[in-house]
């Protein structure tokens, strides 16, 4: 063992170059990955050792509207009395203060809050010599202002502009801000922030006069089981038994939902689940032709070493001696390359939390783990031996019979051939590195199907990148016959040298592939996004306006020279049955009263599929539904007949008719025909589906799921939507403030705002994802670097040859330009090409065809691949290139 | 006593045509402990196609070579290799020197392989160094050695495990004349003084000369045998 360790290190520090390139190459495709995976281990820590502080609770029981005695007995029942509550009331309203306004989330507290975690706030920071930020007393202030108080977040405070003292007003009622808050426990995980957030004292809420008909209001009780000690299983048992006891209470789908930190844990991991998957998945493409650099370099080195194998073998040493050297070689570089990539990935990580701002817990913090260091020692040690894996067959074949064969060359040549016979060899010598890569896949995107359709597509993708290659050598060969020496022997040591020409051609065309896919899907969604095709995008978004209202605000608007458009009436409601089965049951459980673990873990992964599809965090109990005279531009029938003109008439025992957007008819199994029972306000009514509507919700024009026929909602209870065009800036806050001051319980969400924080956060997603791209790019160059080096290398003997007869410097530079920049030019455009069809048809698979191309980055893609390429060869050639003929005789 | 038995060798090549081309013809000899003998042919008569069988490198398509009375043919390839390291030393006309191990470590390798204890692979390693006159030139790796001397340290490790069998093929073909006269000198010294038994293939006659018989080789047949000097 000490022998064959010291030979290996003898022999990789006696080839320095290599072992350093071998370095350096894994570690780039190790990088990528193991930034994200740390990150992944990270959070998922940072999720597991703090869920009770982002639920703020052990269980936490959610409501449209308070709980009723029934209910709550319930509560007590399965919770006991060992147990301390708190309760809050969270709706959005507009928050006015030093003449400004803005949409907030109003959070009404009581004293209790939070019962885990901690309210971390500015103004005792102010007092503190250390400056560290205090942690606030879980307590409402002892000495109560005269106003009553409220804590708001700092990014409100910029908004209006406000300090502690100020006032503030929600609703009919004016509050004191009597500090800020840095961080709160429940709000330390937040995708995205709609608004800011507000604490007032639960206590007040009534008197805000916000929480009429119509606002949508969530009524929130958290728990906390005593004793401490309490166990997660005993936990998790009353969580399941209180949400079967809830449920039994109610005839259809409950209206209160139960939580605890599990429920949390998985909808968060979900959420950093689909981006750092999609990241991974570009990583393991870094990784993957990496792992082709890799294998190609050790290739070199191999057949180099051949000899000296065959030499140990005349000494004695046995077959499993120099698999044991070569491998223990290979996982000594393995383990540098981890350590290099751990160190680079060390500089990567603080990059995270910044390009993530806003999708992270705010007080996030990435910090070395064990599972990702041992995730990527054994990526590092055992990934590369994968790698080399399929080489390791010319070592089985080698017999020391070589040494009286002739010249070094003749060993690699003579396992060749050996190795070519054997196919059945050469594919199951390829099984490891697939099955590895099929693991890490189904692993990044935690989905079996998902991992393996990557898997199949990435394969598809270098098939066919790989069939263009080879039908490019037939071309190149046809272009080979031409006058011009230097085409002429470029063309034909291209076409002459198939496997690297198509290994060269496929890990370029795959880089320049990723690096173009993502930013042309990104296009349309973003040029969709900011300006939908042939609409216009509102100014403002009007949401909660009372009937009573809707003339006076079109007065109060006309007066300012602005319209209210599309103003839509909403009627709340549920849908009871489908077809005569409860629309409940048809997604659960039959028996409702009986819901296992297994069956709650279904209801989850429809709560996810509908979160998958946009629906929002919570599965829904209640719908909006709404009628039109006609239907809005943003909308059209895909498929049925458009509803009756005429109103419904109540009398009629034919059902109403219903029209449903489309993606809601998909996520509920809803066909055209189907029979739906409705509870309007306490009312049931039958209705049939006759058509699918296609919604650009982008639009940001009132839009609903569900229409009505007319007639059936006329004399519901209900609120109004409306939009109210573009206007300069200028003219926006005093606009949005003076509605604010009429129209107090109108929230009013500024379009623009919104869509350049979508914006914003879809920028800074694409720059992370088109970073990991580059390191496949990056990767991708470092295979050319390698495989230009071995094959100038083999060449030397052909280049040495032209220079004897008589070929200049330039013209070897010349050829070998001509050679690996047609290459790259090759596979750049092919590249492209590929990625606009992708993307493409991406596009219109999964975002509506929302598709736009934008040449200008093709076009810079293909010309800086070209001369990455082309300065990549230079370096990589240039020192044989540059030798003198003797030398090279000599070497020879 | 016999320390190696050829019996009915024969080796062919498979070609691209039907007909195999066969390099060894039927061929038997005997050789004794502590004899040289030197096999000799023009270039493709199968001389080092014999070597090869000989030290278990190639297996004939029938015949067998019996060295110390073990059939090579019976051995699997590890066994061999064992076999190889403990009896047999090789000694090639291109030196095969490991180039990142100094000319020690390269004349210690196969005692390492054999697990020698380190006290011992020190003492022959220093030995046979001082045999072959490079204990100054121990520390320097074969890039830094010339080609005598590369040869006298490929002879150095193929002696220090003391084989029965010292195989050499052409072992002054990659030296000039002087300096392979000089290796051939050390490499006659060396096997006379410890009694060792030698096969030496080679085209240089004078060198076939100083052996005590000679097998001539042609187009794979043995044809004659005579004594040496």
């Amino acid at each position: 063992m000490k022998l064959w360790i010291k030979l290996a290190l003898r022999e990789l520090s006696g080839n320095r170059k290599f072992s350093l390139f071998f370095i350096l190459n894994f570690s780039i495709g190790l990088v990528g990955f193991i930034a994200l995976n740390s990150f992944n281990f990270s959070i998922q820590n940072h999720l597991k050792n703090n869920l009770k502080e982002i639920l703020t609770a052990d269980i936490a029981v959610y409501s449209p509207r308070p709980l009723n005695q029934k209910e709550l007995n319930t509560i007590d029942k399965v919770l006991g009395n060992e147990r301390q509550e708190s309760h809050q009331v969270t709706f959005f309203s507009m928050i006015s203060g030093n003449n400004l306004s803005r949409l907030a989330m109003v959070i009404a507290i009581d004293n209790k809050f939070p019962l885990y975690g901690k309210l971390v706030m500015e103004k005792n920071g102010q007092n503190l010599e250390d400056n560290s930020l205090p942690i606030k007393d879980n307590s409402l202030p002892q000495k109560k202002p005269s106003l009553p108080f409220a804590w708001i977040s700092r990014d409100l405070a910029v908004t209006l502009n406000v300090k502690t003292g100020d006032t503030v007003r929600i609703g009919n009622m004016d509050f004191m801000i009597e500090d800020i808050v840095i961080s709160s426990p429940g709000n330390s995980v937040t995708p995205v922030e709609l608004a800011p957030s507000i604490y007032i004292d639960i206590s007040n809420i009534e008197e805000t006069g916000l929480t009429g008909f119509g606002s949508r209001i969530r009524y929130a009780r958290y728990y906390r089981i005593l004793p401490e000690t309490t166990t997660d299983q005993v936990l998790m048992a009353k969580t399941i038994e209180l949400r079967n006891s809830l449920a039994a209470l109610f005839d259809g789908e409950p209206l209160v939902n139960v939580y605890n930190s599990e429920d949390v844990n998985r909808n968060l991991g979900r959420l950093f689940g689909y981006f750092t998957g999609y990241m991974g998945l570009v990583a393991i493409v870094a990784l993957f032709l990496a792992g082709i650099g890799t294998s190609y370099l050790f290739r070199g080195y191999l057949n180099a070493r051949l000899k000296e194998m065959a030499i140990l073998k005349t000494l004695g040493a046995r077959r499993i001696d120099t698999y044991f050297l070569m491998t223990l070689q290979v996982m000594i570089l393995g383990f540098f390359s981890t350590v290099l990539s751990v160190a680079f990935s060390f500089v990567l990580l603080p990059f995270f939390p910044k390009v993530l701002k806003g999708l992270i817990p705010v007080n996030f913090e990435i910090a070395a783990n064990p599972e990702s260091l041992i995730l990527a020692s054994f990526l590092g040690t055992l990934g590369s031996v994968i790698f080399c894996l399929p080489l390791f067959v010319r070592i089985h074949f080698l017999k020391p019979l070589i040494l009286l064969q002739g010249s070094d060359r003749s060993a690699g040549m003579h396992v060749n051939k050996i190795i070519t016979k054997n196919n059945l060899l050469k594919i199951s010598a390829f099984l490891p590195v697939s099955i590895t890569f099929w693991i890490l896949a189904v692993g990044q995107t935690r989905s079996f199907e998902r991992g393996t359709f990557f898997l199949l597509s990435f394969a598809g993708v270098m098939l066919i990148t790989g069939l263009t290659g080879t039908f490019l050598l037939s071309g190149i060969r046809f272009f080979s016959n031409t006058g011009n020496p230097i085409l002429k022997i470029a063309f034909r040591n291209l076409y002459r040298h198939k496997f690297s020409f198509i290994s060269c051609f496929v890990t370029i065309a795959m880089g320049a592939f990723l690096i173009n896919v993502i930013p042309q899907i990104k296009n349309g969604i973003q040029d969709e996004i900011s300006r939908p095709e042939g609409m216009k995008i509102p100014g403002f978004f009007l949401i909660d306006i009372q009937p009573e209202q809707l003339n006076e605000l079109e007065i109060f608007l006309k007066a300012r020279g602005v319209a209210l458009d599309n103003a839509s009436p909403m009627v709340r409601g549920r849908i009871n049955k489908v077809n005569g089965v409860g629309f409940y049951d048809r997604f659960g459980s039959k028996n409702k009263k009986n819901i296992t673990e297994d069956q709650n873990r279904e209801k989850s992964r429809l709560n996810a599929r509908e979160e998958g599809a946009g629906q929002g965090r919570f599965r829904r109990r209640e719908f909006n539904f709404s009628w039109r005279e006609k239907l809005d531009v943003s909308e059209t029938i895909v498929k049925g007949k458009p509803l009756e003109d005429t109103p419904w008439n109540f009398h009629d025992d034919k059902p109403l008719e219903i029209s449903l957007e489309e993606g809601f008819a998909e996520r509920f199994h809803l066909e055209i025909g189907d029979i739906m029972l409705f509870d309007i306000q306490g009312i049931p009514l039958e209705g049939r589906v006759v058509n699918f509507r296609k919604v650009r919700w982008n639009s940001f024009q009132p839009n609903f799921f569900i229409l009505f026929q007319k007639g059936v909602l006329d004399d519901a209870p209900c609120t109004y939507l409306a939009s109210v065009p573009q206007m300069p800036a200028s003219e926006k806050m005093p606009l949005q403030n003076a509605m604010a001051g009429k129209f107090p319980n109108i929230s009013v969400l500024d379009v623009n705002q919104t869509v350049e924080q979508l914006l914003d956060i879809t920028d800074r997603l694409t720059f992370s994802i088109n970073f990991m791209a580059w390191l496949a790019i990056v990767a991708g160059l470092v295979v050319l670097f390698s495989i230009v080096r071995y094959e100038t290398r083999t060449r030397s003997m052909e280049i040495n040859l032209l220079k004897v007869l008589g070929a200049g410097f330039n013209d070897i530079i010349k050829i070998t330009f001509v050679e690996f920049g047609f290459m790259g030019f090759s596979a750049s455009l092919f590249a492209v090409i590929l990625s606009l069809g992708c993307s493409y048809g991406i596009s219109w698979l999964f975002f509506g065809n929302l598709w736009s191309f934008r040449w200008e980055y093709s076009l810079f893609s293909i010309f800086s691949i070209t001369v990455i390429s082309l300065f990549t060869v230079y370096f990589a050639s240039r020192s044989v290139i540059m030798q003198k003929p003797v030398v090279l005789l000599k070497s020879a | 006593m016999k320390i190696l038995q050829v019996k009915n060798l024969v080796k062919s090549y498979p070609q691209t045509s039907d007909n195999p081309l066969t390099v060894i013809f039927d061929t038997s000899f005997d050789v004794c402990q502590g004899e040289t003998v030197a096999i000799t042919g023009h270039s493709g008569s199968g001389k080092t196609t014999l070597m090869a069988l000989l030290a278990g490198l190639d297996t004939p398509d029938s015949g067998s070579v019996m060295i110390r009375g073990e059939k090579l043919g019976k051995m699997d390839e590890d066994r061999l290799a064992r076999f190889r390291a403990e009896w047999i030393g090789i000694i090639f006309q291109q030196f095969h020197l490991m180039p990142h191990l100094t000319a020690k470590e390269n004349i210690m390798l196969p005692l390492e392989i054999l697990k020698y204890k380190s006290e011992d692979i020190e003492r022959r390693a220093n030995r046979v160094l001082r045999q072959v006159g490079l204990d100054k030139r121990k520390d320097h790796l074969p890039s830094q050695l010339s080609g005598g001397e590369s040869q006298r340290v490929a002879i150095a490790r193929a002696l220090v495990v003391e084989p029965s069998l010292l195989l050499a093929d052409e072992p002054t073909g990659n030296l000039d004349t002087n300096t392979g006269e000089q290796v051939a000198d050390l490499l006659f010294d060396l096997v006379d003084s410890s009694g060792m038994t030698m096969i030496v293939v080679t085209h240089n006659i004078e060198l076939a000369a100083r052996c005590r018989r000679n097998l001539k080789f042609e187009h794979g047949r043995l044809q004659a045998a005579s004594m040496g000097n």
